[in-house]
């Protein structure tokens, strides 16, 4: 059987976090947060924490995202909050404001767990596409350029220029983002 | 922040001659009257937004917009009170697709709460989720210096010279064959396996 679009995702934000070398921070960590800077796209960010309310017997929640500014602000362009079996818990998306979607949740009246199937659906399309992008574009590379440092935290590189990269120069303390774990 | 949609909304918000403050009685129509844009994959959404105006009140209003064949926002009522780089968040209570959409014709507005989830439709999960987060961004949003405006749906002011502009649109009749009741649904109690799970 093929895997559902939030599977693939799912499995792309592992091949980038594994490419970084940070699975087990992944996993475990109370606030995992990883920044891949890869020029000329925007950063793609991937974060998970321990799950505030299992929804569906998840340990932990997952964040994809990447994040465009303008006037001075982030906006998800797009984020995808999901559990960490891939299955979608909101959908955020900037276009002329910023509409969040909610996929999966608890009603506050009745305690139930509700799925909105139809949003589901409709957003599998984009986030298939998205997936594939994340590895056509280069992060899973770009993860790899990733260099932990002796404090704990790491040091993400944005991939080099071509001509930089024939020269051997390095962009060490150029272009570095701290990443937490 | 997507310039194009904002101006392809304004252009249809002038064209159908909107009106800020009714924005079922725009959306509607429009819906209709721009078939390349709207048929056959479009959705006619009702939910909530969260914005701030310029008298530094926090604002969440009861709200409908649509979405195109492509995925693309239009609001052509939102547009002709903000400017496209103003704060502004969505959240989608129940969407409708071209076909239930187009079996609202004279119905009431938002039909969310006319079709068995009580006067304020409320008693739609989806409705009431989409309200519980726009509530909470616009309570995140609040400092000393602001103040919390919420603006319910009503029916057309009976008292024009008022100048309060109604968030919703008069009732023409009420109706409520069958299909445009299952029309309001979409969401279901969650049992993990079972086919659409995926």
């Amino acid at each position: 059987m093929s895997k559902s679009a939030y599977e693939l995702l799912l499995q792309r934000a592992h091949q980038v976090v594994q490419a970084a070398g940070m699975f087990g921070e992944f996993t475990t960590s109370e606030r995992f947060s990883l920044r891949v800077e890869n020029e000329p796209y925007m950063a793609l960010i991937i974060e998970s924490h321990p799950t505030p309310d299992a929804l569906v017997g998840e340990k932990r929640r997952v964040l994809v995202a990447h994040y465009a500014v303008s006037g001075g602000r982030e906006l998800p362009d797009p984020e995808l909050e999901m559990t960490d079996t891939g299955f979608p818990i909101r959908l955020r998306q900037t276009a002329f404001g910023v509409m969040e979607t909610p996929v999966l949740w608890r009603d506050a009246t009745t305690g139930h767990v509700l799925v909105n199937m139809r949003a589901k659906r409709d957003m599998a399309e984009l986030l298939r596409a998205w997936a594939k992008n994340i590895k056509a574009q280069g992060f899973i590379e770009a993860a790899s350029r990733i260099v932990s440092t002796g404090d704990g935290g790491t040091v993400a590189l944005t991939i080099q220029p071509a001509s930089d990269a024939m020269t051997g120069r390095t962009q060490w303390g150029k272009t570095e983002k701290e990443c937490l774990s | 922040m997507s310039v194009n949609d904002y101006h392809l909304s304004l252009r249809i918000a002038l064209s159908m001659g909107a009106r800020f403050g009714y924005c079922y009685e725009n959306a509607y129509p429009a819906f209709f009257a721009f078939p390349q844009l709207f048929e056959p994959h479009g959705q006619f959404v009702e939910g909530w937004i969260v914005f701030e105006d310029a008298d530094q009140r926090v604002v969440l209003m009861e709200h409908g917009w649509l979405v195109s064949n492509t995925g693309h926002k239009v609001d052509p009522t939102i547009v002709l009170a903000l400017d496209s780089g103003q704060p502004l968040y969505y959240f989608p209570g129940v969407a409708r697709s071209w076909q239930e959409t187009d079996a609202l014709e004279n119905e009431l507005f938002p039909h969310v709460r006319f079709c068995g989830y009580g006067e304020d439709g409320m008693g739609h999960p989806g409705y009431r989720a989409a309200y519980a987060s726009a509530l909470h961004m616009a309570q995140s949003r609040l400092t000393p210096a602001k103040e919390f405006v919420e603006v319910r749906a009503s029916t057309v002011s009976a008292d024009p010279a008022s100048g309060e502009e109604p968030a919703g649109v008069a009732a023409i009749m009420m109706v409520v064959p069958r299909q445009i009741q299952e029309g309001c649904q979409g969401h279901e109690q969650y049992h993990p396996g079972e086919p659409g799970d995926r």
